[in-house]
C-alpha cells in the first residue's frame, strides 16, 4: 500500500434502490471514506462502459457500479443488461492486463444502507491495496517508452505453424448447402438452382485459376441478362497480390475481375453501400464473408432483395506481409505461383519457395467452416484449411477423403481449440505480463482507422469517436481518451455482432493482433451466456440484448482469475 | 377383518384418538425419545389405524419401547395424541392375552433406586385410567 | 455561455458542522459559468428559495446547482422553485453533499473537499442541461378488455361503475370463460354457474359495457391512452338483431358431430350451436366446418325452421377499428395438453379424465347430466383416485416448471363432493405437497381428510395400468409409510397443469407487452404493480398474469379497473420528459436498441433524413416519449451512440466523471 494514498474512487448508482441506499447510509451515519463520489444515473444500465473507461483514462483509480439486486430493477429488465456488459467489459479489462478488482460490480437495494457503506469501505480497501492506477492510463506508451517491432515477429511465430503439409483434401459440402431464404424461390434451392449455372462444373483442388474463369464468366452473364444491375467482387490492384473491392456495371469492367489467393477482402460491407443503389447487386462472397452479410442483414444494413450472392469456394487466403515475414522481398510482377502447399516466389533476388501455410491468414488456420451460410449459387470448390494445434498439420490431412462431417469433425477438436488458443495463452500469462503485452501492442497504433474502415461490423453512419456525444467539444484525433481506449471501446460496441472475420487484423499496418481482442469476447460469451456465432443465421438476437436470470455476476472474472 | 374393524373402533374409542386429523407433520416422532428403539414411529401408529393395519402395530416391538413420557401428546399440532393410541393398542393386547396389570400396592413395592421415575410416572398415569 | 448559480445549504448543523460552506461557496464562485454564488441556512425554508428566485431573476441565471440534501428528498421544491422565477425546472442540479458528504464523513477538511468536488460534478453537469418540457398527450375515455371470462367480465364492470365506457372482446361465441365450466367452486361449494351467470346478465345489460363475442383483436396500434384497435368480428352466420334465442334451429340442426367445446370434447353438439343454455349474448353461431349447407350446399334446415328469419349463410365477418385509453388483457387459460403422460394412460382409458372433464361430468347440464359414471360403460364409479401435480412443477419439457396452485384445492373439492353425494366410493388422493394458503382453504382441504374420509397419500403414482376387466390398477406410492400402494380403481382423475390461453403470446407481440418464458405476461413490479404491464395503458388481470384462483381472480380484476379509471379520469397525460431520443444522423436503423427496450417505445421508421444537405432515404429509430421511461439501457446498446437520454445524456454524464477525476 501507498503510504497517504488517497484513491479516486466513482460510484455509479442507480437512482431508486443504491442511490437510495448512499441516502440512507448517510441517514444512518454509516461512514465510508471521502474519497467515493457518488454520480447518479437512472439504472445500471444507463451506465455505458464508455462513462468507466473514461473515469479511469481521467485518473480514477476504482470505479464501481451499484444498482437494484436482480429481478427488483425499477424498469424490471435494466440490471440484467448491464449485468452482461458489465461482466464482458471487465473480463476486458482483465485480459489487457488491468489490476483485478478496480472494477465492481455490487447490487445494493434502498434497504442496504449498511450494505452500501460496508461496500464502500471494502471497495476503498481494495483499492488502496492496489494503488495507483497507472496502467490503464499508461496503456498506451509515448515516444521512448515505446518497445521496438521485435513484438511483431513474436507475434507471427506462435500464430503461424510453419511447416505445415497440405494434402489435397478437398471437399464439397453441397449436401449440407440449403437455401437460407426461400422467398427467391429457383435460385436459391440448390448449389445451383439458377438453370443458367448448371454448366459450371466445380473446380478442383486450389486452381482458383479455374474459379476465377467460372466466376468472370457466369458474372458476365448475370450483368448482360440484367439479372444484376453490377457485380462487386475483387479487382486487379497493382501488383496480383493487392486486389482491392469493386463494382463491376459492364462485361469490359469485369476484365480487371480477378479471383485468386489474395482475395481475402470481406466485401460483405461494402453491400451497405450496395443496398442504396438501384436494382440487384450479384456479390460475390466467401463462406466467412456470408456471415458478415446475414450480420448485417440482422441489422437491416443491406437489402436481401436487391442482393444475388455467388457463394465461391476458398481455399484459404494468403497474406503478402505472412509472405515478407519469412524474408521473402524483391517479388517480381506476376512472379508468385500458388499451388496446393507450396507457394513459388520468383524476385530479384533469385526464386524462393514456401510453405503455402506459413503464409495462411491467421484466419484460415482457425476457419468457421467452408459452409456459405447465405447464398443463391455455388462456384468453385472449397477445402478445409484449419490447422491442427500441436502437429501444424492441416486437418483434412488426417483423413484424406474426407466427408463434410470428417472435416466438421476434425474441426471440432482442432481448428475450433485453435481459434481461441492465442487468447487462452495470454489469458495464462501473469496481469503483467498481459498489460506489457498489449500497452507494446497497442502503442504501435497510429489511429489510421484502416480496421474501422474495413470492419463489417463497424458499420455505423458515424462512429461514436467522430461525433461530439461523449465529449463537450468535437474533438481531435489526438483526444488521449480515444487514444487508449479505442481498441477496447471498439470491441465492446462490436461484441455479440462481430463474425469473426479478422479484416481488422489482416489490414492492420502495424500488424497489431486486432482479432484477439474480439475472440476474447466471443471466448467469454461462448462461456458464460451459451455458443453463439454472429451472422450463423440472420436475425438471431445477440447476447447482449438477451439475458437470463441466473446470469454469472460480474465477479466471475475475479473468480475466474484466483482458480489460475 | 370385521373383528379388526371392531377392534380398531374399541382402540379409536378408548383412546380418544381420530386418526384422519392428523397431517403427518411427524412432530410426534421427532418427539419420541424412545425413536431408535421402535419399528413402528408414533406417527405411523396413527396412518396404520388410518388404513386398519392392526395385526403390524399389535406385534410391534415399539408397545413396550414406548416410555409413555406423551410428550407426543403435548406436542401434536392437530391434539392427535398418537401416545394415546399406542397406549391403546397395547392396551388391547394385554387384554387379548389376559391381564397383568398391576394394581398401585404393587407398584410401590417396586420402587428402588435403580427404576427410572419416569417409568414410576408413566406407570401411575395409565393405572389411574 | 452558461449563467450558472450555486446555493450551499447550512441545513442548520446537519451540513455546516462538518462542511465548511461558505469555502464551497467560495470555490463555486472560481468554477467556469458561475456568476453567483452564496450560502445560506436552509435553502428549502420559504427565504431561501425566495433567496434563489431573486438570484436567477436579478444575475438572468440560465442554470443553478443547489447544495444541499438527497434529491430525493428537495429536488421538486427547488425545481418549483426555479420555475417560479421563469427558469425551466430541469435546469436545476443538486449536489448531495448531506447524506453522502456531511453525514457519513467526520473531518471537516476531507469533507469540506469532496463537497466542493460534488459541486463541481453538478456544476459541469447543468453546464449541458437542456430545458426539458413534459410532453402532454389526451386521454381516449373508453377501455377494452380482451377475454371474457369472470377476470373479463369482472374488470368491465368495476370500470363501467366509474362510468367509463368498456368493451369486452371475446373469441368465442358466449362469454362466461373457463367458470362457466366449473360445477361448484371452493371453499364455499357455491354452484358456479348461480354466482357467474348474474355477473354475465350484468355486464351484458350494462350501458357502459359493449360485448363482442366471436370476436379476435387483429392489431394494436398507438400507444396509452391513445390506443387503436382492430377487431375482427366473426361471421356467426346468425343475425343477432333478428335471433330470438329460441333454439329451436340448435334442435332440428341434422349435424351434430361436432365435439363439444363447451364439454371439453365428452359429447357432440349440433352444426348450429350456442356453448351452453345460459350463453350470452344467447345467439348461436354455425360452425361453417361442421355445418352441412356450408359444406356441401343442401341442407338450410335452421333456415327453415327460423321464425325470426335470422340465419343469413351470406354474413361475412366485420372489421371494425376502436380507439381506447387503457387495454386490459385477460386471456385466462387452459389446461396442458396431457399427450406426453402415456404412463397415466390418458389416451388409453376413457376413464382417466382430467379435473376439468370430471367438473363437466359432475355438472348436472353436462354430458352424463351430473351423474357420476365412467365414460366407458356408464357404470358408477366405486374406487376413484386423484392424481395431483400432473405436469405442474415439473423439470422437464413435458410440463411446467411452476406450481398451477388452484389443482390442490379443486381436487379437495371434488373428491369432498364425490364423497357426499356418493358414500359408498372411496376416494384415494396423491399428492406431492397439499398447498392451500387462502382464507378457510386448509380448513376445507381438512374437511375433506376429517369429515369426509379422502385418503391422502403423499407419494406420486408411477403408472396407471388399464385392464381388461375396466378395472385401472394404479400402482403408486406412500412415502411417509414407505410403501408400495396399488390400486384397482374405476376412474382415475388427473390434475392436469394450467397454462396460459395459446393466444397470450401473440396477444403480447401485438401489445409490446413483455411476456415470460411461460407465456404468462410479465408484470410491471413482481411486487408494487402486479396488475400493469411494463408496456404503459397494458392492464393484466386473472391468470394470464399466473395461476390464481376465483377470488384471487375477482381482486385482480378489480385492482386492474381501479388503475385503469385513474388514467381513464385523467385529461392530459404528462409524461416524463427525461426520456431517449435518438439522433437520426446518426442512427444505423440495426434495431439493437429495440430489443433491450421494456416498454416496447422504440420503433423504426424509414424516411428522408437530410445529411448536411444530402438527402437521404434511411431507417431510423423513433422513441415514443408516452412510452418510454427513461431507463437508458438503449442508449448503451446503440453502437454509434445516436440513442441518447434527456437529463441524463453522454456528455452530461462524462462531465461529471471528469469533474469528479479532475
Amino acid at each position: 500500500m501507498q503510504i497517504g494514498f488517497r484513491p479516486k474512487i466513482v460510484a455509479f448508482c442507480c437512482n431508486w434502490c443504491s442511490y437510495a441506499g448512499a441516502d440512507l447510509a448517510g441517514s444512518s451515519r454509516l461512514s465510508y471514506p471521502a474519497d467515493v463520489k457518488i454520480i447518479r444515473v437512472p439504472c445500471s444500465c444507463r451506465v455505458n462502459p464508455m462513462f468507466i473507461l473514461r473515469a479511469f483514462e481521467k485518473g480514477a483509480d476504482g470505479v464501481i457500479m451499484c444498482g437494484c439486486h436482480p429481478g427488483d430493477c425499477h424498469y424490471s429488465t435494466g440490471n440484467f443488461y448491464a449485468r452482461r456488459r458489465m461482466t464482458l467489459l471487465f473480463s476486458m479489462l482483465d485480459f489487457i492486463g488491468v489490476e483485478n478488482g478496480r472494477c465492481r460490480v455490487e447490487w445494493v437495494s434502498a434497504a442496504e444502507g449498511a450494505k452500501f457503506s460496508q461496500t464502500m469501505n471494502e471497495f476503498v480497501e481494495k483499492i488502496c491495496s492496489l494503488g495507483e492506477n497507472v496502467r490503464l492510463s499508461n496503456l498506451r506508451k509515448t515516444g521512448s517508452q515505446q518497445t521496438a517491432f521485435t513484438i511483431n515477429t513474436e507475434k507471427r511465430e506462435t500464430h503461424r505453424l510453419v511447416g505445415a503439409v497440405v494434402t489435397d483434401a478437398s471437399w464439397t459440402g453441397e449436401g449440407s448447402k440449403v437455401s437460407e431464404k426461400e422467398e427467391n424461390g429457383n435460385q436459391m434451392s440448390v448449389v445451383t438452382g439458377d438453370p443458367e449455372a448448371g454448366q459450371y462444373e466445380p473446380e478442383c483442388g486450389s486452381q482458383t485459376a479455374k474459379t476465377e474463369e467460372s466466376l468472370k464468366i457466369r458474372l458476365a452473364q448475370l450483368l448482360e441478362s440484367g439479372k444484376a444491375a453490377r457485380v462487386l467482387g475483387w479487382k486487379k490492384g497493382e501488383t496480383d497480390y493487392d486486389p482491392e473491392p469493386a463494382f463491376f456495371e459492364n462485361k469490359d469492367e469485369l476484365g480487371a475481375f480477378v479471383y485468386n489467393d489474395f482475395c481475402g477482402a470481406n466485401l460483405s460491407k461494402y453491400m451497405i453501400e450496395a443496398a442504396g443503389l438501384d436494382g440487384v447487386t450479384a456479390v460475390v462472397l466467401k463462406p466467412c464473408d456470408t456471415y458478415s452479410f446475414n450480420q448485417l442483414m440482422t441489422e437491416h444494413r443491406v437489402v436481401r432483395e436487391k442482393t444475388y450472392i455467388i457463394g465461391v469456394g476458398c481455399c484459404g487466403k494468403l497474406s503478402i506481409s505472412g509472405i515478407r515475414a519469412q524474408g521473402v522481398t524483391g517479388i517480381e510482377e506476376n512472379g508468385i505461383e500458388v499451388t496446393d502447399d507450396r507457394i513459388k516466389i520468383k524476385t530479384v533476388y533469385g526464386d524462393r519457395e514456401i510453405e503455402r501455410n506459413s503464409a495462411m491468414l491467421e484466419r484460415c488456420g482457425v476457419c468457421k467452416g467452408k459452409e456459405h451460410r447465405i447464398f443463391d449459387e455455388l462456384i468453385g470448390e472449397s477445402r478445409d484449411t484449419t490447422i491442427c494445434a500441436g502437429t501444424g498439420k492441416a486437418c483434412g490431412s488426417a483423413a484424406p477423403d474426407s466427408t463434410v462431417s470428417n472435416a466438421a469433425a476434425g474441426r471440432e477438436n482442432s481448428g475450433k481449440d485453435q481459434r481461441f488458443a492465442e487468447v487462452e495463452r495470454i489469458e495464462k500469462l501473469s496481469a503483467k505480463e498481459r498489460f506489457e503485452y498489449f500497452s507494446n501492442e497497442l502503442s504501435r497504433c497510429i489511429r489510421c482507422n484502416a480496421c474501422r474502415n474495413v470492419c463489417p461490423a463497424c458499420s455505423c453512419i458515424k462512429c461514436v469517436f467522430d461525433g461530439n456525444q461523449f465529449d463537450e467539444a468535437a474533438k481531435a484525433n489526438s483526444e488521449p481518451f480515444e487514444e487508449k481506449m479505442f481498441h477496447i471501446i471498439r470491441a465492446f460496441h462490436v461484441a455479440g455482432r462481430c463474425t469473426d472475420c479478422g479484416e481488422c487484423s489482416r489490414v492492420c499496418p502495424q500488424n497489431i493482433p486486432l482479432h484477439l481482442f474480439n475472440r476474447k469476447f466471443i471466448k467469454d460469451i461462448n462461456e458464460l451466456y451459451g455458443e453463439y456465432c454472429a451472422g450463423y443465421e440472420a436475425g438471431s438476437v445477440s447476447p447482449l440484448t438477451r439475458f437470463t436470470m441466473q446470469d454469472a455476476e460480474p465477479s466471475v472474472v475475479t473468480e475466474r482469475s484466483k482458480g489460475c | 377383518m370385521s373383528s379388526n374393524i371392531e377392534t380398531i373402533n374399541i382402540i379409536k374409542e378408548i383412546s380418544g384418538v381420530n386418526p384422519l386429523r392428523c397431517m403427518k407433520c411427524g412432530k410426534c416422532t421427532a418427539s419420541c425419545m424412545a425413536y431408535d428403539e421402535m419399528d413402528i414411529k408414533p406417527h405411523q401408529f396413527v396412518s396404520y389405524i388410518e388404513r386398519g393395519d392392526l395385526e403390524s402395530l399389535m406385534l410391534s416391538e415399539s408397545l413396550y419401547k414406548c416410555l409413555g413420557c406423551f410428550a407426543c401428546v403435548e406436542r401434536c399440532p392437530r391434539n392427535v395424541q398418537p401416545g394415546k393410541l399406542i397406549d391403546a393398542v397395547r392396551q388391547t393386547v394385554i387384554r387379548q392375552r389376559g391381564a397383568e396389570g398391576m394394581t398401585t400396592e404393587e407398584i410401590r413395592q417396586l420402587i428402588t433406586q435403580e427404576v427410572p421415575q419416569q417409568l414410576l410416572v408413566s406407570a401411575f398415569r395409565r393405572n389411574r385410567r | 455561455m452558461p449563467r450558472i448559480g450555486v446555493f450551499v445549504c447550512h441545513c442548520g448543523t446537519n451540513i455546516a458542522g462538518t462542511i465548511d460552506v461558505a469555502k464551497v461557496a467560495e470555490m463555486a464562485a472560481a468554477e467556469q459559468g458561475v456568476v453567483f454564488s452564496k450560502d445560506y441556512q436552509y435553502m428549502c425554508s420559504q427565504t431561501g428559495q425566495t433567496l434563489i428566485i431573486d438570484a436567477i431573476k436579478e444575475y438572468k441565471l440560465t442554470g443553478i446547482v443547489v447544495c444541499s440534501c438527497s434529491p430525493r428528498m428537495h429536488e421538486t421544491t427547488f425545481r418549483n422553485a426555479a420555475q417560479r422565477a421563469g427558469l425551466n425546472p430541469y435546469m436545476v442540479e443538486i449536489a448531495n453533499i448531506r447524506e453522502q458528504c456531511s453525514w457519513i464523513h467526520k473531518d471537516r477538511e476531507e469533507a469540506t473537499e469532496k463537497a466542493v468536488i460534488l459541486m463541481r460534478a453538478a456544476v459541469a453537469k447543468v453546464c449541458l442541461n437542456t430545458p426539458l418540457t413534459a410532453g402532454e398527450s389526451g386521454v381516449t375515455k373508453r377501455a377494452l378488455v380482451i377475454g371474457g371470462g369472470i377476470a373479463g367480465i369482472q374488470t368491465a364492470l368495476d370500470i363501467s361503475a366509474a362510468g367509463f365506457k368498456v368493451d369486452i372482446v371475446e373469441k368465442t361465441p358466449s362469454i362466461g370463460g373457463r367458470m362457466s365450466q366449473l360445477d361448484k367452486t371452493f371453499p364455499t361449494l357455491d354452484c358456479s354457474a348461480c354466482i357467474l351467470t348474474p355477473k354475465m346478465v350484468e355486464a351484458a345489460s350494462d350501458e357502459n359495457i359493449t360485448l363482442y363475442t366471436y370476436s379476435e383483436v387483429e392489431k394494436v396500434s398507438g400507444f396509452v391512452g391513445n390506443f387503436k384497435v382492430d377487431i375482427r368480428k366473426k361471421a356467426r352466420s346468425v343475425r343477432a338483431d333478428k335471433c330470438t334465442g329460441c333454439g329451436v334451429c340448435q334442435e332440428k340442426c341434422p349435424s351434430k358431430k361436432a365435439p363439444s367445446e363447451f364439454n371439453r370434447g365428452l359429447n357432440n353438439r349440433s352444426a348450429i350451436y350456442t356453448p351452453f343454455a345460459q350463453a350470452i349474448p344467447n345467439v348461436p353461431v354455425i360452425d361453417r366446418e361442421n355445418c352441412i349447407k356450408f359444406q356441401t350446399g343442401k341442407c338450410g334446415v335452421c333456415s327453415k325452421v327460423c321464425q325470426a328469419n335470422a340465419i343469413d349463410y351470406e354474413q361475412e365477418d366485420e372489421m371494425i377499428t376502436v380507439e381506447y385509453g387503457a387495454i386490459v388483457v385477460a386471456t385466462g387459460f387452459d389446461v396442458i395438453n396431457l399427450d406426453k403422460y402415456d404412463e397415466y394412460a390418458y389416451s388409453k382409458s376413457k376413464d382417466v379424465i382430467t379435473s376439468l372433464e370430471l367438473e363437466r361430468i359432475m355438472n348436472a347440464a353436462g354430458p352424463t347430466g351430473g351423474h357420476l359414471e365412467r365414460l366407458s360403460d356408464g357404470k358408477a364409479p366405486k374406487e376413484i383416485v386423484f392424481i395431483q401435480c400432473v405436469g405442474s412443477r415439473c423439470a422437464d419439457e413435458r410440463g411446467k416448471s411452476y406450481c398451477s396452485k388452484i389443482c390442490c384445492m379443486y381436487t379437495a373439492k371434488q373428491a369432498m363432493l364425490i364423497r357426499d353425494k356418493y358414500p359408498d366410493t372411496n376416494v384415494t388422493v396423491f399428492y406431492i405437497d397439499i398447498r392451500t394458503p387462502g382464507k378457510n382453504f386448509d380448513e376445507f382441504y381438512r374437511r375433506a381428510v376429517e369429515d369426509y374420509n379422502v385418503h391422502y397419500i403423499k407419494g406420486q403414482v408411477g403408472k396407471v395400468l388399464p385392464e381388461s376387466s375396466g378395472k385401472l390398477i394404479v400402482v403408486g406410492s406412500d412415502i411417509i409409510d414407505a410403501r408400495h400402494v396399488i390400486i384397482p380403481a374405476d376412474m382415475v382423475v388427473l390434475a392436469a397443469a394450467i397454462e396460459p390461453n395459446k393466444d397470450a403470446r401473440k396477444i403480447a407481440t401485438m401489445l409490446t407487452a413483455s411476456i415470460d418464458n411461460n407465456n404468462f405476461l410479465t408484470e410491471a413490479h413482481a411486487k408494487l404493480r402486479p396488475v400493469e404491464s411494463p408496456t404503459a395503458g397494458i392492464f393484466l388481470s386473472g391468470v394470464c398474469q399466473g395461476p390464481r384462483d376465483i377470488p384471487e381472480t375477482v381482486a385482480m380484476a378489480g385492482s386492474a379497473a381501479a388503475k385503469v379509471i385513474g388514467l381513464l379520469s385523467k385529461d392530459r397525460l404528462k409524461s416524463n420528459p427525461c426520456t431517449a431520443h435518438s439522433d437520426e444522423l446518426m442512427c444505423n436503423g440495426c434495431s439493437t436498441c429495440e430489443k433491450v427496450c421494456p416498454y416496447g417505445a422504440i420503433s423504426y421508421e424509414t424516411k428522408i433524413v437530410n445529411d448536411h444537405g444530402v438527402k437521404k432515404e434511411r431507417r431510423v429509430a423513433v422513441v415514443n416519449a408516452a412510452l418510454c421511461q427513461g431507463c437508458g439501457a438503449c442508449t448503451v446498446a446503440c453502437p454509434s451512440g445516436a440513442m441518447d437520454l434527456s437529463g441524463f445524456s453522454n456528455r452530461q454524464i462524462i462531465a461529471e466523471v471528469d469533474a469528479v477525476c479532475r
